[in-house]
């Protein structure tokens, strides 16, 4: 992208941004409260991506986020940003620790292996009572604030939110376009140069697989803390699923990919809703068409040939 | 003193084939080594167990008097055992220059936890400039050093595929048939740069080779496999007499050499 161009897609993304404030309808602020929290679930998503294995447990990693944030706030007292804090490391430490192992399996295999893995996190969930809640999940899980300033009213949760999305963004763009994301291109590109040259690639891989459960487990964390009430069925594969459209249809070569996904994606449901018998069926034909007409994604038109 | 590589008993069977059977030999510092043998001799397989690639069936591989981790490709080039490439069509687009530094870059960073330390990545991209620098003026290749790799005749890019295993500053370079597809004048070049390489920088060399007239100019030592076993061992003219040799070459490449 061009000097020009560039300014013009971060004035874009700017004005969708504060558009909701602009609205100052309370609807609009939930729907995108919910694009900012499924747009991070997409982003984590694709940082798995981005080193060629599609991880299908990010919804897990979502869950172990909102469940860790929700016990450490709800029953260990601690105020929202440290369980937040809390939350972040423990599913990154899950995730270096699984991945020490997982991520010598490569392609469908892998696929497969966090596909199972999603599947018992939720199942941990379900079948642990005490302290998960089993099937009810957790009720009365405590208001977002920072320190004297509650975050309950959807503005100022939206606010907070979009702060969080921008930070996780910077984050992201350091790992994967400057030298370090020099490095992890060139073991997705040519995996046996970058061997013969040393590059640990075991370490990096799950360095970026504990980044993605790191940003998946802020997703969970907002998640809980802005509906007050969590259950497992929220973090099954179906919801890493649809972070994976998101970035098919954002994009998968574009950083701002998932986000553009989750952007059109959360929203979607609810322009079919006058037509509720057909509202499942209209979201899939879109779906279609979307993947027919630009396999690159959303994204792929703003992008050019560049990559982020 | 200990031998700067050596080979225990080392095997790689696939299924009933046995590629690499019971191969043993040491490699002291400061050599240069030639590896040959008919095609399907285990010479590939040998320096993919070698490098870390591929794990051995059998046997141990020692660098420096230390084993090899197994299922840890990269271990080896972490500790100075660097492999040159046949392809070094990794990244078509970019430059000669751009070629040594990332693979300087990526042999400085092998490790993610060298992020950490401060100033380790404008330290790192510093030295990978200047090892560019160093390096292009070394092997000649100054003169094309924008050049994007996909444009340069295939001699040169050859050239490119040893410069980038120097980049990564080995103590031990396996050149992997460095001069295969080259004519006769891109042959010499290579061989000479070999040599420089060898004399001028201190690096250790085994080079696996096909052209039989070029390794016996090149090395001091020739290893000779057939069937994944060695059947001869020593200087370039014993082995060029020895029976073994011959009748594993008999009416090929022999009597060129």
């Amino acid at each position: 992208m061009g000097r020009a161009a560039t300014a013009v897609a971060a004035l874009a993304a700017a004005a969708i941004a504060l558009a909701p404030f602009l609205a100052g309808d309370g609807f609009v602020y939930h729907v995108a409260i919910l694009v900012a929290i499924e747009g991070l679930l997409a982003v984590s998503l694709h940082l798995t991506l981005r080193i060629g294995q599609l991880s299908l447990a990010q919804g897990g990693f979502m869950g172990i986020g909102a469940y860790a944030s929700a016990l450490l706030a709800r029953d260990a007292g601690l105020p929202f940003p440290l369980a937040l804090v809390g939350a972040v490391v423990i599913a990154a430490a899950i995730a270096a620790a699984l991945g020490t192992v997982i991520l010598r399996v490569r392609g469908v295999q892998f696929a497969l292996l966090t596909f199972g893995l999603g599947e018992a996190i939720v199942l941990i969930f379900v079948e642990f009572v005490v302290p998960f809640g089993g099937n009810n999940g957790l009720m009365g899980i405590p208001p977002a604030s920072l320190g004297p300033l509650s975050l309950q009213a959807r503005p100022a949760f939206y606010g907070f939110a979009l702060a969080v999305v921008f930070l996780v963004l910077l984050a992201v763009r350091g790992l994967l376009a400057g030298t370090p994301g020099m490095v992890l291109r060139s073991l997705a590109d040519n995996e046996p140069l970058s061997r013969s040259l040393g590059t640990d690639e075991l370490a990096w891989r799950r360095l970026v697989f504990a980044a993605s459960a790191a940003v998946a487990a802020i997703s969970g964390s907002l998640y809980a803390h802005y509906l007050g009430y969590i259950s497992p069925e929220a973090f099954n594969v179906g919801a890493t699923v649809k972070a994976l459209i998101m970035n098919v249809v954002g994009g998968v070569g574009l950083l701002a990919g998932p986000l553009i996904g989750a952007l059109i994606l959360v929203p979607l449901p609810e322009l079919f809703r006058a037509s509720v018998r057909y509202q499942q069926l209209l979201y899939g034909l879109s779906l279609l068409a979307l993947m027919l007409f630009l396999p690159r994604g959303l994204g792929g038109l703003l992008a050019g040939r560049s990559r982020p | 003193m200990t031998a700067q590589l050596e080979l225990r008993n080392l095997s790689r069977h696939f299924g009933g084939i046995r590629a690499v059977d019971g191969v043993s030999f040491a490699i002291a510092p400061g050599r240069i080594t030639g590896l040959v043998g008919p095609n399907g001799a285990g010479k590939s397989t040998l320096f993919n167990v070698v490098t870390g690639t591929i794990r051995p069936s059998g046997g141990t591989v020692l660098f420096e008097g230390r084993p090899l981790a197994a299922g840890q490709p990269g271990a080896m080039a972490r500790r100075g055992l660097i492999r040159s490439f046949q392809s070094t069509m990794s990244w078509p687009e970019l430059g000669v220059r751009r070629h040594l530094e990332q693979a300087a870059l990526l042999r400085a960073l092998a490790a993610p936890r060298l992020l950490l330390r401060r100033g380790r990545i404008a330290e790192a991209r510093r030295r990978a400039a200047r090892l560019a620098d160093d390096i292009l003026e070394f092997t000649g290749l100054a003169a094309v050093a924008e050049a994007p790799v996909a444009t340069l005749p295939y001699g040169s890019q050859k050239i490119v595929g040893v410069a980038m295993a120097l980049a990564a500053e080995p103590t031990l370079l396996l050149a992997d048939e460095p001069a295969a597809g080259l004519n006769g004048a891109e042959t010499l070049a290579m061989e000479a740069l070999l040599r420089r390489i060898h004399r001028e920088r201190g690096v250790s060399l085994v080079v696996v080779e096909h052209d039989l007239p070029m390794i016996m100019r090149l090395c001091d030592r020739l290893i000779a496999l057939a069937d994944g076993r060695v059947i001869a061992d020593g200087t370039p003219a014993e082995v060029r007499r020895s029976r073994h040799f011959i009748e594993a070459y008999l009416g090929s490449d022999a009597d060129a050499a």
